[in-house]
């Protein structure tokens, strides 16, 4: 539970993300969604409840902890340093924040040779070099998706991903996602896309007005009613 | 000479000296149309709206306005002369006010009861700015924002709209009522629409004509219906995905 100065953002909500699951958050502008990935990834303080993660209790911790645990995540805003170049920012994310994981060379590690190959994959790998500030706002969404894959990570959120994305490179990333997934990465993705939502989720939790609205699998939740008021339109 | 409309012969246009960004653009926009850019990520789409409103350098060809040549003229001018400019992602003013972002739109105008003036005419387009107009932007779901700014530029009676991913990050039911919107804007207030979209398929079906930009160089025109039935296209740059099934949303 959530509360920002009297306003309730998200309210006694409770949901089970099933082991190796894709799981689609979805929901009007303003229901709670990133809210919801900022309480679980420590973002926010939790003013009420429980997060539990494999058998451990989370909330409390704080972001670079979550990160310790393999839990990742991406910004809808993107998070990109501006004058680093693009392959720089590539190489900033870590799991662990010891100085010997900070110190090692990524020629050596093989990281600077992923960051490149997934650069590639994704159609910047020309910009490696270039300052990302001199990237297109769906570039930097992106470069923002593609750093979350440079850290071994066991549960991955992504917040609108594909916001801004051209439709042939979003089928591109719902592949990726699919293999890793298949590779044992669980997934939450708030998305607008209901194409990509209902391809490739297992599971479909609805938020509205701080609540969970429906909960189930995505032929369900096309059918349900209340979802189809709220949020999908006639 | 073209009369009445918003015209690009061969524009070339670059951030930096010798990384050209638009190769060789034409393009034309007349009120009545609704036109819609789609292509892929850093194909040069909003570069596109950006030369027009003079935010990046044009280096060859020419933009003009009824004839008259804009190219490379300041935005706040081009603006006086009634292309407005919608950016991309959201660009509210978070703590002011609805009414206040409202007033901003007038910014450029002398006349301030003018601008009251105008306000209450966007209140009647979008009758849910009137009954926030005392709520502060940052307040506002990212639909709503959206109407405002787009309530914003309307301040200025534009001839002419660019709007820069008028569904980014919107919730399916409210990106249909933003196209919607679009398309009263067009019909009601003769405004032509000169719009960059990755919502592709909707973006075409609203649109009456349709470019597609890749690597800043046009590769295919044609009606909206046209280029969504190309096979081609939709193979290239619509995903592959059966267009009607994607239409349900």
């Amino acid at each position: 539970m959530k509360d920002f100065g009297g306003i309730r953002a998200v309210g006694g909500v409770s949901f089970h993300i099933p082991k190796g699951t894709i799981t689609g958050l979805i929901g009007p502008n303003g229901s709670g969604k990133t809210t919801l990935f900022n309480l679980v990834t420590g973002f926010l303080p939790i003013d009420e409840g429980e997060i539990w993660y494999r058998g451990s209790r989370i909330d409390g911790f704080k972001p670079h902890q979550i990160v310790e645990l393999g839990i990742i995540r991406t910004f809808q805003n993107t998070r990109i340093f501006p004058k680093l170049t693009v392959l720089e920012n590539m190489l900033v994310p870590t799991r662990s924040n010891r100085i010997s994981n900070l110190v090692r060379s990524p020629q050596k590690d093989g990281r600077a040779e992923k960051a490149l190959r997934l650069l590639e994959s994704i159609g910047l790998a020309s910009y490696a070099h270039d300052p990302a500030s001199s990237l297109s706002y769906g570039q930097g969404k992106l470069l923002e998706l593609v750093l979350s894959f440079m850290v071994d990570a066991e549960m991955i959120l992504l917040d609108e991903p594909f916001s801004g994305i051209n439709p042939t490179l979003q089928t591109r990333i719902n592949l990726w996602i699919e293999e890793e997934n298949n590779r044992g990465k669980e997934f939450i993705v708030i998305e607008h896309n209901m194409d990509v939502i209902m391809n490739i989720c297992h599971h479909i939790v609805v938020m509205h007005h701080g609540q969970k609205l429906a909960e189930g699998e995505p032929a369900v939740i096309q059918q349900n009613e209340e979802v189809l008021e709220a949020y999908l339109g006639d | 000479m073209a009369i009445d409309v918003l015209n690009l012969k061969d524009v070339e246009a670059s951030y930096q000296r010798g990384v050209k960004i638009l190769q060789s653009i034409s393009l034309e926009v007349s009120r009545e149309d609704i036109i819609c850019l789609i292509g892929p990520n850093g194909a040069g789409k909003s570069t596109v709206l950006k030369a027009i409103m003079g935010l990046v350098n044009v280096e060859k060809g020419s933009i003009t306005l009824n004839g008259e040549d804009i190219t490379n003229s300041k935005a706040n001018q081009t603006m006086r002369r009634g292309v407005s400019y919608v950016p991309q992602g959201r660009t509210v003013f978070p703590e002011m006010t609805v009414w206040e972002n409202l007033r901003m739109g007038g910014f450029i105008l002398k006349d301030k009861q003018h601008v009251e003036q105008r306000i209450e005419e966007v209140y009647e387009l979008f009758p849910f700015l009137k009954h926030s107009r005392n709520r502060k932007a940052y307040t506002l779901s990212g639909g709503e924002q959206q109407m405002l700014e787009m309530g914003r530029v309307l301040i200025l009676d534009p001839k002419y709209m660019l709007i820069d991913e008028p569904s980014l990050g919107l919730a399916p039911k409210i990106r249909k009522m933003i196209f919607e919107k679009i398309g009263t804007l067009n019909r009601e207030k003769m405004i032509g629409i000169l719009m960059v979209e990755q919502n592709a398929v909707q973006g075409l079906e609203a649109a009456d004509f349709g470019y597609v930009l890749d690597m800043g160089k046009i590769r295919f025109r044609g009606s909206g219906v046209e280029l969504l039935e190309d096979e081609r296209i939709r193979r290239l740059y619509l995903g592959g995905g059966d267009a009607k099934k994607e239409k349900r949303f």
